[in-house]
């Protein structure tokens, strides 16, 4: 039953449910802890204020991101023990506004001490009208200014500062109105959402943030490398015949598309004193543009793991979610009655899991589904494995072949198989399902991903070792502009490949599926699929744009071009998703997988190439040098010759280049992540702890109510008419006594409660 | 000057009008600018879509009588909210009088917390006094019946909205008090990463 402490513990939260007069010193201590379980025991009390209550309950949440709601939240919860302990609350016969006023007094404190900044984020926060907001902001404003006029001088620094701040603001206020105003493809994603929901808008807003990330690029390439390399073109001699476009050889071979057209030299006009560096100017840019994608994948990754990182121990079957997470942006009428269906399809089916749960496999079950598992895995790998080693095969006789056909077509054979591969392979792994089964779906989502993540991955890995083993050590031409070229032609025939796949692949599928075999019905949206062949590309980008800087220019019109093609056969042949698709946690997953094996892989090839490789001889912005890297050395011994850049030479040897830097900044690393873990593990057994305590108090109060129930029944058949005198003199006297005996008031109005419970 | 009234069309003398008159609205839109997630452009487009649905009711120039209310109906028509199961809950909810008639601050306030740059507490807080239909700050049972039965356009039979609603209050309930506080609530949203996308009105 109740030990000693819980009891007192209680008893106190009982008499402190609003009584204007506490006696009991222990009570303060015991306000902030209590305070979530006082903010119920107030809401029954006080109906009429709730405004002011849910307000309470909202700024006593224990918001993680909501630091400033935590500032505030602490002298509010004072402010509430003042309000209780204060024993002058004048008028009280509208208890109501007083309260509020002194808890908008407290509140406009609190706001008042905060950066302005702060400030209007945690008004907009407060789950308020918008009419008490501004209100509060006016109220903020007037006790602000009275504030200041009673500070006779600013500091001058601090003038500056806040005028400095101000247009900053201000700067990026009309920046995000300018960014929102130019904000690609709104309606059409409204209309997506409208007709399809979350799941698959979300494949759309993914394609789109791959989209910003190739205009970046485009944009720097641009600037720093084309337009200089432009001002010294010299005369391209080659024919032009439309294969170029195909074959990325021929006319194009001698254009800013490759690596082997820029200069090395030092691009100087008119001796204008002012000159560019091409060599540095390519490793840089290419360096710069990579160093932004790292971090900005590196805080969208930080940012969508904060949000959406579910603790798997307390990952519940998910009915609740179902129920209250329905999807408000389908807003087409056929879509939200089939999206009704379904959830009564998936109600029923989680169900039945449900009633089902108890029933455990017998072990020939688990058997066959574990020998299923390792089947399958086997042949997974295998498939994998033996198309990466056709891949190495062909790629190692490419030479031999070309030699032999002179067919300038033939250079396609090699973009072609991996396409197919591309195409096929992923289809087959999704008829594993029909002879899988997973206890949870979305394990099954899962392996698929990392079974066609392995593939797609596997076989850039074999071309990338293919290319810099053998292509860069053996060729006798512009090995770079090689490279270039087929990291153009694997990028061209998947385009082709998945616009043939939507325009005709998906058309043929909804023909068949209504006309000739009606039970199979029209396609979901496959977003898995769809969302890997997106990284894949953009990781052949990312490699490609140190050999052909045009690259992220072609990638930005290709995606520009599929958005409009998966738009249009979206809405021809699709319909809309059946079962509930964690759409953020899936985009975590994706946005992960982007930064793990594609980006870093990325960073490992171009690292080896920028390290290992030696350049060509005669062409390109390096020859000459024994290796890519050579350009920096080289930069800084010059800088060391001029002594106003010194310290560019001391941050490069002491801190680039000094195995010790690493070392102890490797140290600290670890030091604070092993931390962190300590906390984290900390805060889970405090998390279990306090769910607990929940249960506990829940069921403590249960156990008090069902005794007061009981006491009242007693006191009623002893005693039925001083039960009604007792209530008319409560009316009769003096404010401060009404606090008092509010208490048994309100449980009895909780208790009156629990009866219309049933009865609603 | 006739020329020009019969070559543009009324709405777009309204609109030329309007600008005339949005001096003295910008004003008016940059106060509310920071009490809701939108920037003022939004504000503005906003508040012509919501001029539209009562052009007559609702005067282009709002600063003369800022209190006019557009009736329930028509936002309940409004194409972001007609089909929703729940329309006439946000309606209620953002009302000021809970009846569903909303003025240019409810309405501004209800797509601000819809749209998606609210944060999850703000909207776990509106979502859950949507989905207390009998508004005393709990979710019970029967508001619970009431949800799968709007969700479900009677599809379910009694018994199953009933075992529904039981397994609901299983598993979300956490001080087994039979029905759902709002820190109940909180609680179960933290485990449903996609509540923040999903609670989102797109306009």
């Amino acid at each position: 039953m109740l030990s000693g402490g819980q009891v007192n513990e209680i008893i106190v939260e009982v008499e402190h449910v609003p009584s204007g007069i506490q006696s009991h010193p222990s009570s303060s201590q015991i306000v902030p802890e209590k305070t979530p379980v006082n903010s119920n025991s107030i809401l029954v009390s006080s109906i009429s204020d709730s405004d002011v209550t849910d307000s309470q309950i909202f700024s006593n949440r224990n918001d993680k991101k909501g630091k400033q709601l935590l500032q505030f939240a602490t002298p509010l919860k004072e402010s509430f023990a003042l309000t209780l302990h204060n024993s002058e609350n004048t008028g009280l016969d509208t208890p109501h506004t007083s309260h509020e006023n002194i808890q908008g007094q407290k509140l406009i404190e609190s706001l008042i001490t905060m950066t302005s900044r702060d400030r209007i984020k945690a008004i907009r926060n407060q789950p308020r009208t918008m009419e008490e907001k501004r209100n509060l902001r006016k109220m903020v404003d007037k006790e602000k200014s009275k504030k200041s006029r009673r500070i006779l001088e600013l500091n001058c620094c601090a003038q500056c500062l806040n005028s400095i701040s101000l247009a900053y603001r201000r700067f990026k206020n009309n920046l995000s109105e300018l960014l929102n105003s130019i904000s690609l493809w709104q309606k059409t994603l409204k209309v997506i959402g409208g007709k399809f929901g979350t799941s698959v808008l979300s494949y759309f807003n993914f394609l789109r943030w791959l989209l910003k990330f190739n205009i970046f690029s485009f944009i720097v390439t641009f600037s720093f490398i084309i337009i200089p390399q432009l001002t010294v073109m010299e005369k391209n001699h080659l024919q032009f015949t439309g294969l170029e476009f195909l074959t990325g050889a021929g006319y194009f071979t001698n254009t800013v598309m490759y690596y082997g057209f820029y200069t090395n030299s030092t691009i100087q006009h008119d001796n204008s004193g002012a000159s560019y560096n091409m060599q540095l100017a390519y490793i840089f840019t290419i360096g710069g543009c990579l160093v932004v994608c790292f971090f900005s994948l590196l805080f969208s990754m930080a940012r969508y793991f904060r949000n959406n990182f579910i603790n798997p121990h307390i990952y519940s079957r998910g009915i609740a979610k179902l129920i209250f997470c329905w999807d408000f942006t389908v807003t087409h009428e056929s879509a939200v009655k089939l999206k009704q269906k379904n959830l009564s399809t998936e109600i029923r089916e989680n169900l039945s899991e449900i009633l089902q749960e108890n029933v455990k496999l017998t072990f020939n079950q688990q058997f066959i589904r574990f020998s299923a598992h390792v089947a399958a895995w086997v042949v997974s790998s295998g498939v994998a494995i033996t198309c990466c080693a056709a891949v190495y095969y062909l790629a190692e006789n490419n030479l031999q072949f070309l030699a032999n056909h002179s067919n300038p077509g033939a250079v396609l054979l090699l973009p072609f198989v991996v396409s197919c591969i591309n195409l096929v392979v992923p289809r087959f792994y999704s008829m594993f399902r029909l002879v899988e089964r997973y206890e949870m779906p979305r394990h099954e989502v899962y392996t698929l991903l990392i079974r066609n993540i392995f593939l797609k991955i596997s076989i850039i890995g074999i071309l990338c070792y293919y290319w810099l083993n053998t292509v860069a050590l053996n060729s006798e031409e512009c090995w770079e502009t090689l490279i270039g070229q087929e990291i153009y032609r694997l990028l061209l025939m998947d385009f082709v490949f998945s616009l043939a796949d939507s325009l005709l692949g998906e058309f043929l599928r909804r023909i068949i599926g209504m006309r000739l075999i009606t039970s199979l019905g029209l396609q979901e949206f496959d977003i898995a699929r769809n969302v890997l062949e997106l990284i894949y590309a953009q990781t052949l980008v990312w490699i490609g744009t140190f050999f052909c800087p045009l690259l992220p220019f072609i990638q930005m019109i290709t995606l520009f071009i599929m958005f409009y093609v998966k738009n249009i056969s979206l809405m021809m042949n699709f319909q809309p998703p059946s079962k509930a698709w964690r759409a953020s946690q899936m985009m975590t997953f994706f946005i992960f997988l982007l930064f793990f094996p594609s980006f870093t892989g990325v960073l490992c090839t171009l690292a080896i190439t920028i390290w290992r490789l030696k350049p060509s001889a005669d062409c390109g912005p390096f020859r000459g040098l024994s290796f890519f890297i050579e350009s920096i050395y080289r930069w800084i011994n010059t800088l060391n010759q001029t002594p106003s850049y010194l310290w560019v030479v001391w941050i490069y040897q002491n801190l680039i280049g000094s195995v010790h830097f690493f070392f102890i900044l490797t140290l600290i690393v670890l030091i604070i992540t092993y931390l962190y873990w300590q906390i984290t593990e900390g805060r889970k057994i405090m998390i279990r702890l306090l769910h607990e305590q929940i249960i506990n108090e829940g069921k403590d109060k249960m156990f008090l109510i069902d005794k007061l129930i009981k006491l009242q029944g007693m006191e009623k058949r002893a005693n039925p008419t001083l039960f009604t005198l007792e209530r008319r003199d409560l009316e009769q006297w003096g404010p401060q006594r009404v606090r008092q005996h509010d208490a048994p008031r309100d449980l009895r109005f909780r208790q009156s409660f629990q009866e219309d419970n049933p009865k609603a | 000057m006739s020329l020009l009234y019969h070559m543009t069309s009324p709405s777009v003398l309204s609109r030329i009008l309007a600008r005339s008159i949005s001096l003295r609205q910008s004003a008016l839109f940059s106060k509310n600018k920071d009490c809701t997630f939108f920037t003022r452009k939004e504000i503005m487009r906003l508040f012509y879509r919501y001029q539209d649905l009562a052009p007559q009711l609702v005067p282009l120039d709002y600063t003369s009588c800022p209190d006019v209310k557009v009736p329930y109906e028509l936002i309940g028509s409004m194409p972001e909210l007609k089909d929703n199961p729940f329309r006439q809950r946000i309606a209620q909810v953002f009302s000021e009088d809970g009846d569903g008639h909303m003025t240019l601050d409810n309405f501004l306030d209800m797509f601000s917390v819809m749209s998606e740059m609210a944060p999850r507490d703000l909207k776990a807080y509106y979502a859950f006094k949507i989905y207390d239909f009998n508004n005393d700050d709990y979710i019970c049972a029967w508001d619970l019946e009431q949800t799968v039965t709007k969700l479900t356009r009677g599809e379910l039979s009694t018994e199953e909205v009933s075992l529904i609603c039981e397994k609901v209050l299983d598993e979300a309930d956490g001080d087994h008090d039979g029905r759902l506080s709002l820190e109940d609530f909180q609680n179960m949203i933290l485990r449903a990463p996609d509540f923040l996308s999903t609670f989102h009105i797109r306009i």
